[in-house]
């Protein structure tokens, strides 16, 4: 939660500071890459077994609506994967700034 | 009958789909759903903590993002679960029918299930029946989900129009180009079309969307269409593959372009093409085989690569639109049977070698994976 914003002249942090648990912050996103790295091993994993089905209905209507309803949900299923990532690398980058912020504050 | 479909095209087709391999993969997506439920289990947990230590504006609109983000991972587990379990419930209507097959398949060889006994044919019919209706419901469960996944809805390509002989060209003029219909079964001049609207005015948005027919003959949205035209299952009742109506014939210029009826035909156009030159295809084979740059290819590797081409051609149904060297290709994909690898057959769409075999090779999972999202995406 955020702290109550001084009104200046008295100890405290300065006017704009946010509250932030940088080394949490740090170690969630350590948790959010790895998650992101779980997610691209179950991602590239299903994906021979996906392509199989394509071998084991002979070509119909059953065959191109399974294709389409792959093909559509496999591109959400890598967005989703690089999204986690993504996360990651914003916790973690600001996690980063803030901690040069503070010690600058610091020095 | 099931539709347009005979009973004995479904019985060739029960006999061809594998429900083993069709449970294996629902295996498969079952443990991919479980990783993703974990995965945003595990995710919530990390957010509503970050929730409380990264109080500012950025926090803010992280923990924003990251509720879409698992949004995003819920409907994904979802999937995997729905296609896992849709799998599985046809798997089992697959099974069940390959009991009664072996008793059924007394025809010739060239057709195992033809008969004249009316018994037999009940049999049949009845068998056809629940199997065709097991895969309308997965159909439409599939269309209708895979229609949920965001991303504008594809319109699929068309055959380009047959050309005529000079002198049908001097009698009847230009032959009919193919077009998906309205809703009301009038031709269609949306996108692709030599008539089109620009995109939004008032006309476009009278034409609707395009439309086509199912394997049953019922008029879909095109997306799901696996013909223009209510003529085309029957075009094609003599035997071929799909892919036929896209090549040119070898000697271009000469009979009518495009359109090959037979697999003989198609050969003949696949290996009369530029992209069948020896110096090209041949390291097409090496590729195939795994063979060292430059080593000579044994006459039975030629062979084999032939009657693979030659098979997915036979084969095809469904013809995807893929690229190869940033030219767009009509392609064919096939799996080899007996060795269970998979070979791309690759077809110019446009430029001088329009409608010509352009190349073929083994692609890997993650690339038909790339070719199945392109084509399924609008």
């Amino acid at each position: 939660m955020g702290r109550p914003e001084p009104d200046g002249g008295q100890d405290g942090p300065p006017a704009g500071y946010i509250d932030v648990d940088v080394d949490s912050l740090a170690e969630a996103a350590e948790v959010l890459a790895t998650l992101a790295a779980d997610l691209k091993t179950a991602t590239d994993q299903v994906i021979p077994p996906a392509i199989d089905v394509l071998a084991a209905i002979p070509q119909s209507d059953l065959y191109s609506a399974y294709a389409f309803c792959w093909g559509r949900w496999s591109n959400v299923l890598e967005s989703a994967t690089l999204a986690v990532d993504a996360c990651a690398r914003v916790a973690r980058d600001a996690a980063a700034g803030y901690r040069r912020t503070d010690r600058r504050l610091g020095e | 009958m099931s539709g347009g479909l005979t009973s004995e095209q479904i019985m060739l087709r029960i006999e061809r789909t594998d429900h083993e391999a069709l449970r294996a993969s629902a295996k498969a997506f079952d443990t991919a759903a479980e990783a993703f439920a974990n995965v945003r289990g595990r995710m919530n947990g990390v957010i509503l903590d970050a929730h409380q230590m990264w109080d500012s504006t950025a926090g803010r609109s992280f923990g924003i993002h990251s509720q879409e983000v698992l949004r995003g991972l819920g409907d994904v587990g979802y999937t995997l679960g729905f296609l896992g379990r849709n799998l599985r419930e046809h798997a089992k209507i697959v099974e069940d029918a390959k009991v009664a097959l072996p008793s059924l398949r007394k025809g010739p060889p060239e057709a195992p299930y033809r008969t004249t006994d009316i018994a037999l044919a009940t049999v049949m019919e009845r068998l056809a029946e629940v199997f065709h209706d097991s895969e309308i419901k997965v159909k439409k469960a599939f269309f209708s989900w895979g229609a949920q996944a965001p991303g504008k809805l594809p319109i699929p390509g068309l055959p380009p129009p047959e050309k005529q002989s000079w002198w049908e060209g001097l009698l009847f003029g230009p032959g009919p180009a193919p077009t998906w219909v309205t809703k009301d079964g009038d031709p269609w001049h949306g996108p692709g079309s030599a008539l089109q609207y620009a995109p939004g005015s008032k006309a476009a948005q009278e034409l609707g969307e395009p439309y086509g027919y199912d394997e049953d003959g019922n008029l879909v949205p095109a997306w799901q269409a696996a013909y223009p035209d209510e003529y085309y299952p029957f075009q094609e009742s003599g035997g071929g593959g799909a892919i036929f109506r896209w090549i040119a014939r070898a000697g271009r210029g000469g009979r009518a372009a495009r359109g090959v009826q037979n697999a003989d035909e198609f050969m003949e156009a696949v290996t009369g093409s530029h992209g069948w030159r020896p110096g090209h295809i041949e390291r097409h084979i090496r590729e195939y085989y795994h063979l060292p740059p430059g080593a000579d290819v044994p006459p039975w590797m030629r062979t084999e690569f032939t009657n693979l081409v030659r098979a997915a051609g036979e084969n095809s149904g469904k013809v995807f639109r893929w690229s190869t060297g940033g030219q767009p290709t009509n392609t064919i994909i096939y799996r080899d049977p007996n060795t269970k690898k998979w070979i791309a057959v690759q077809f110019h769409q446009e430029g001088q070698y329009a409608g010509e075999f352009a190349t073929a090779f083994e692609p890997t999972p993650a690339q038909l994976n790339a070719m199945l999202r392109q084509n399924a995406l609008g």
